[in-house]
């Protein structure tokens, strides 16, 4: 065995990651835990999965790696150790990796608890690397980042400040989703919104690696720099910059967030309007179609109501598809998925905000009135939650306080809809429906 | 007096009232970058009190415990002023922050965060030594930061309005238990680094 390697195996044997590992796992799986549809589990969801693992399992190792940099100095041995005539970046290195090791080694322990999963319960596609790969890798630079800082900055309040500093520095490059910055951030890629519908955005985690250990070298060089300049180390600080520069200015150049679209055929249930999902979610197909189905089942026929509602991919464009996701208890209750697709096809531009925050979110009376009436004609105890959950019905320049004084409105308008002819009431909707989507009629329209 | 001074410095006093100062500027900057953002206030009432917990906790840390225990002069009160004083520093200095957001009763919401996090560090310090006291506040913060903010799961209290009684008693009882247990017990060293 090589004393550098001897080092490493010590170090490894006595490192606070060791205390630390059941936390780090305990991260790793919370983070990657991924929430699927009920009877549903896709590989890229497993991959996507495995890779999100490190999103705070990071966070911990940066700050372990930045405890760890700071040991020597704590225990006055830094003059000791310069007199020794093993090399400071041997040194340095080898406390790092085994610092870093154990990070690694739980973001792994995670890993293959879900691949298992994944080969036991997934019913779509393969195993993907690259997510899991990207997740590897900033394991490795997060806790690079969190050494450099721990050795080059001598102080205790520097260590805990390292993963908040990491977590925030992510938030800053993807809060509004709207900036290139976000391109450069290993959760960007694995919050992408992957999905059966669309490859993986393979280039995204191919400029995304080098990137990443592009950082890392550049933090371990600087490291070793603070106590030796050797030409082999300002070499592996000009190669670890080159990779970072040249990367950061590829993904900086990016623009498509999701990958091309995978063609592919959906399948559909027999309602009125055909409720249909992708084939991964054939197992949810019952359960979908058995909210969407009834609440969507009068606007059959209705001149510019929906021909078919079913997933559909993200930004793609298709008018006569009302989109709807496939049910699962996970996410929300029968009823307020059910409140969600009326909302849909009655009131589609209640969000005018880009980000779907409640921003100028707003329903006319009349779209109100309508989402009732859908929803108590598919079954009464949905409008019931949505009355007592006090989902949105009314504008929004209504006070929420005012609630009890406007929804009785919309309740006895619903009712006097509801009580039409059916064949009057089609007739109505055929000749009214685009005017009530565009939230132009008032509750003295409706008959 | 002396002994004020020297026990602050041994506790590094000035650089963590240093750090709790630059965690709220970075919490005001960042809040006014993302003016109209729901979410970036979440971030904030969460990212702000860790930081300022996490710094508090590392504060306990003395270089001095051996001596300070041979000494027959009590430390509790200077050891609760100072970590008391800190934690309430911190606390009215991120409440100002988000003074003007009545989203969540956001200024409660902020010094609550501050208190029960502060708890939890200094009763993690008691346990694993200061310098990983933030280790217990960040699984916390980070998980709290990734639990569904629709149905808040009930440990995590610190994404709850400030107004819910529930997550103000967590956060008193980990101030209590966090706070009387850091004044009152030696201090000791860190896991896995016995001479921290």
């Amino acid at each position: 065995m090589t004393a550098g390697l001897r080092l490493f195996t010590i170090e490894t044997r006595r490192n606070a990651g060791l205390w630390l590992f059941p936390v780090l796992v305990g991260l790793a799986w919370y983070a990657g835990h991924e929430r699927y549809p009920d009877g549903v589990t896709l590989w890229i969801d497993v991959s996507f999965g495995i890779g999100m693992g490190m999103v705070l399992a990071a966070l911990a190792a940066g700050g372990l790696a930045a405890f760890m940099a700071g040991r020597n100095r704590r225990r006055g041995m830094s003059e000791l150790l310069a007199t020794t005539p093993q090399s400071p970046a041997v040194r340095e290195v080898s406390l790092w990796a085994s610092t870093a090791i154990w990070g690694i080694l739980a973001y792994l322990s995670v890993g293959a608890y879900f691949l298992v999963d994944g080969v036991r319960h997934a019913t779509w596609g393969g195993p993907d690397p690259l997510p899991i790969l990207v997740g590897l890798t900033a394991m490795v630079a997060f806790s690079a980042i969190g050494y450099a800082a721990g050795a080059l900055v001598p102080s205790r309040f520097v260590v805990p400040v390292v993963p908040v500093a990491l977590y925030l520095a992510q938030v800053v490059a993807l809060l509004g989703w709207d900036r290139p910055s976000m391109f450069l951030v290993p959760w960007g890629f694995l919050e992408s919104g992957h999905s059966v519908f669309t490859e993986i955005h393979a280039s995204w985690a191919l400029w995304l690696i080098p990137w990443l250990v592009g950082l890392a070298v550049v933090a371990l060089a600087a490291t070793v720099l603070r106590q030796k300049r050797t030409p082999r180390v300002i070499t592996a600080l000009t190669v670890g910059m080159t990779l970072a520069i040249v990367s950061g200015a590829m993904l900086l150049r990016m623009e498509q967030r999701e990958g091309d679209p995978v063609p592919y055929d959906s399948v559909c249930a027999e309602t009125p309007i055909p409720v249909c999902v992708h084939p991964a979610y054939r197992a949810v197909l019952d359960e979908t179609a058995a909210i969407a189905g009834p609440v969507l089942a009068p606007l059959a026929g209705i001149d510019g109501a929906p021909q078919r509602a079913g997933q559909i991919a993200f930004g793609t464009d298709q008018p006569d598809v009302l989109t709807i996701a496939p049910w699962s208890s996970r996410y929300d209750t029968e009823g307020v998925v059910a409140y969600g697709v009326a909302a849909d096809v009655i009131a589609p531009n209640r969000y005018p905000n880009p980000n779907f925050t409640s921003a100028g979110f707003g329903l006319t009376e009349v779209q109100g009135a309508l989402i009732l009436w859908l929803l108590r004609q598919a079954d009464p105890a949905w409008a019931t939650e949505t009355l007592e959950s006090r989902l949105p019905l009314l504008p929004n320049d209504v006070p929420f306080e005012e609630w009890d004084t406007h929804v009785p409105r919309l309740v006895a308008a619903s009712e006097r809809f509801a009580a039409l002819d059916p064949a009057e009431r089609h007739a109505w909707l055929d000749a009214h429906f685009a005017d009530v989507r565009a939230g132009r009629l008032t509750l003295d329209d409706l008959p | 007096m002396m002994l004020t001074v020297l026990y602050l410095r041994s506790r590094q006093a000035p650089m963590a009232v240093l750090a709790v100062a630059l965690v709220t500027v970075c919490s005001y900057v960042f809040l006014r970058w993302y003016d109209d953002e729901a979410e970036a206030l979440h971030v904030a009432l969460i990212l702000g009190p860790l930081a300022a917990a996490c710094v508090v906790g590392a504060g306990v840390h003395s270089p001095f415990g051996e001596v300070e225990r041979a000494t027959s002069f009590p430390l509790a009160r200077l050891r609760s002023a100072h970590l008391g004083g800190l934690l309430v520093g911190g606390a009215v200095a991120l409440a100002i922050v988000v003074a003007r957001w009545q989203e969540q009763d956001a200024p409660l919401a902020m010094a609550r965060n501050v208190a029960g996090l502060g708890g939890l560090a200094l009763l993690a310090a008691s346990i694993v030594g200061a310098r990983l006291s933030w280790v217990a506040p960040m699984v916390l913060g980070m998980a709290t930061l990734f639990a569904p903010v629709a149905a808040t799961p009930w440990w995590a209290w610190p994404a709850m309005s400030g107004g819910r009684d529930a997550a103000w008693v967590v956060a008193i009882v980990l101030l209590l238990v966090g706070l009387s247990l850091a004044a009152s017990t030696r201090t000791r060293g860190a896991v896995g680094d016995p001479s921290a």
